[in-house]
C-alpha cells in the first residue's frame, strides 16, 4: 500500500468548501468529483467526501469511500492504470499552478504566524464499571486548531510580568477556547456554543528568567445549549420528542512560557477535563449521551505544521 | 477519531499495530490539578501509532497537491472529508 501511495502526490482537504465555493481550487475539485462514488447523490446527504485520484490537469482517475484497505488498494491500482493510458501532454496543466495561488480563498490565509497557534486534542476518559466500546468509538480522539493573533496572545499574561502576578484572560479570548474548542467532538465534529455560562482562565507568573516568563494556567468552564439535531442520519429525527441538552463543564490546569524578547509563547500546555453530556448530528453519541468524563489537551508544538490548518469555527472569531 | 483516519493508517504500513485500547485515568470527571495534569495530557494526546497516518506527506490543500503533482508529473491522491482531516472531522 505504501508503495502504491508513493506513486501519487497525497493531499487532504475539507470537502464542503471544495463542493460549494467557486474559487479556482473549488472549481478544480468540482470538475472531477462528480465522476466519483457520490456523483449526483443528494440523499441521505449531498456530501462528496472520500478518497479521489485525479490528474494535475483535473481528469478523474478513480474514487472510493471505504475503510477497507483492499478496496482502497484496488482503487489506487485502477487509477494508476488509467493514468498510464493518458498521453503525457494531457496529464498536466499547461500553466504553472503556483502562479494562480492568489485566486484561491482559504481560511489558512489568516494563520497568525507571529501569534499563538495551538492544537486542541479531545478524548473520552475511562468510566468505572463501563468499559469503552471495543471498536473505533473506544479509541476515538479528535483535534482542532485554536488561533490567537500576536496582540491577543500577549493579553493572556500580565502586561508587567513579575513573579506572583496574576492575570485573568480577557473574556472574549477565554470564550474562544471554551465555546469553539471545549466541545464534545471526540467521535466527530460538532458545533460550538454561542456563549458560555463560565469561561474563567487565570495566568500566574511563577518566575522570570531572562526574557522567558514562566507561567501557570488555571481555569474552569461550562457551556451548554439545547436543540434538536438529526442523529440517525434522518432529518425527521429532529421532529421527534423534546429538544435535548448538550454541554461540557471542565476545570483546567497547565503551564506555559512566554518569550518577551520574541513576543511569543515558546511553550503552552493546558489540560481541561470534566463532564460532557448530550449529542449532536455528527458526534456519534446516540448510544452514549448521558453525563460522562471527557478531557482536552491544548498544546503548542512548533514542529506540527498542521496547526496552520484553520480552526473549524474560525468564522466565529470575528477576524 | 472518525474511522477514515483509521483506514488511511493502512497507507502508512505500520511497523507495530495500533493498541486496541487506550488506558486512561480511572477517574470520573476529574478536577485538573498540578498533580494530575501531565497524566491527563499524555492520555489525551494521540500516541505515535495513532499518528502513523501522518507519516504520509499529506499536502494540506488540494491546490498544494496540484502544484507539486504538475511539477513532479504524478497523479493526485486526495482525501477529502467533512472537516479537514488534519484538523477537526
Amino acid at each position: 500500500m505504501q508503495k502504491l501511495a508513493r506513486k501519487f502526490i497525497p493531499a487532504t482537504d475539507e470537502v464542503w468548501r471544495l463542493q460549494n465555493r467557486s474559487d479556482l481550487e473549488c472549481r478544480f475539485f468540482q470538475g472531477f468529483s462528480e465522476g466519483g462514488h457520490y456523483g449526483g447523490r443528494s440523499r441521505p446527504t449531498s456530501t462528496r467526501q472520500g478518497i479521489y485520484c485525479c490528474t494535475p490537469a483535473g481528469r478523474f482517475l478513480g474514487s472510493i469511500n471505504t475503510s477497507r484497505p483492499a478496496a482502497m488498494a484496488n482503487m489506487l491500482k485502477a487509477a494508476l492504470a488509467k493514468w498510464r493510458a493518458i498521453p503525457q501532454e494531457k496529464r498536466l496543466l499547461a500553466y504553472d499552478p503556483a502562479t494562480r495561488v492568489a485566486q484561491i480563498q482559504r481560511a489558512e490565509r489568516r494563520y497568525p504566524k507571529d501569534g499563538l497557534a495551538v492544537r486542541v486534542y479531545s478524548r473520552d476518559l475511562a468510566r468505572p464499571g463501563r468499559p469503552a466500546p471495543n471498536d473505533w468509538r473506544g479509541r476515538a480522539w479528535n483535534v482542532d486548531s485554536l488561533w490567537f493573533h500576536q496582540a491577543e496572545a500577549a493579553r493572556l499574561l500580565p502586561a508587567d510580568p513579575k513573579a506572583g502576578a496574576s492575570h485573568a484572560w480577557p473574556a472574549a479570548l477565554a470564550q474562544r477556547l471554551v465555546c469553539r474548542n471545549l466541545v464534545d467532538n471526540v467521535r466527530g465534529q460538532t458545533n460550538g456554543y454561542r456563549r458560555p455560562r463560565v469561561a474563567e482562565i487565570t495566568t500566574t507568573v511563577t518566575a522570570v528568567r531572562g526574557s522567558i516568563v514562566h507561567l501557570t494556567l488555571r481555569g474552569r468552564s461550562e457551556a451548554s445549549t439545547t436543540g434538536r439535531w438529526p442523529t440517525d442520519g434522518d432529518v425527521a429525527d429532529m421532529q421527534r420528542g423534546d429538544p435535548w441538552a448538550r454541554g461540557v463543564r471542565t476545570t483546567m490546569y497547565g503551564e506555559a512560557e512566554y518569550d518577551r524578547k520574541a513576543g511569543r509563547f515558546v511553550r503552552f500546555e493546558l489540560v481541561a477535563a470534566g463532564t460532557r453530556w448530550g449529542r449532536t448530528r455528527y458526534n456519534f453519541r446516540q448510544d452514549d449521551d448521558r453525563e460522562a468524563p471527557i478531557a482536552f489537551a491544548i498544546v503548542l508544538d512548533p514542529k506540527d505544521l498542521s496547526r496552520r490548518v484553520a480552526p473549524a469555527e474560525l468564522g466565529a472569531y470575528g477576524w | 477519531m472518525p474511522s477514515l483516519r483509521g483506514a488511511l493508517l493502512s497507507l502508512a504500513v505500520l511497523a507495530a499495530p495500533a493498541p486496541l485500547t487506550h488506558a486512561g485515568p480511572k477517574t470520573s470527571a476529574p478536577t485538573v490539578t498540578k498533580q494530575n495534569w501531565k497524566r491527563l495530557r499524555d492520555h489525551v494526546r494521540p500516541d505515535k501509532s495513532e499518528l502513523a497516518w501522518r507519516r504520509i506527506p499529506w499536502r494540506a490543500s488540494l491546490w498544494d497537491a496540484v502544484i507539486d503533482a504538475n511539477r513532479e508529473k504524478k497523479p493526485i491522491l486526495l482525501w477529502a472529508m467533512n472537516g479537514h482531516p488534519l484538523a477537526c472531522t
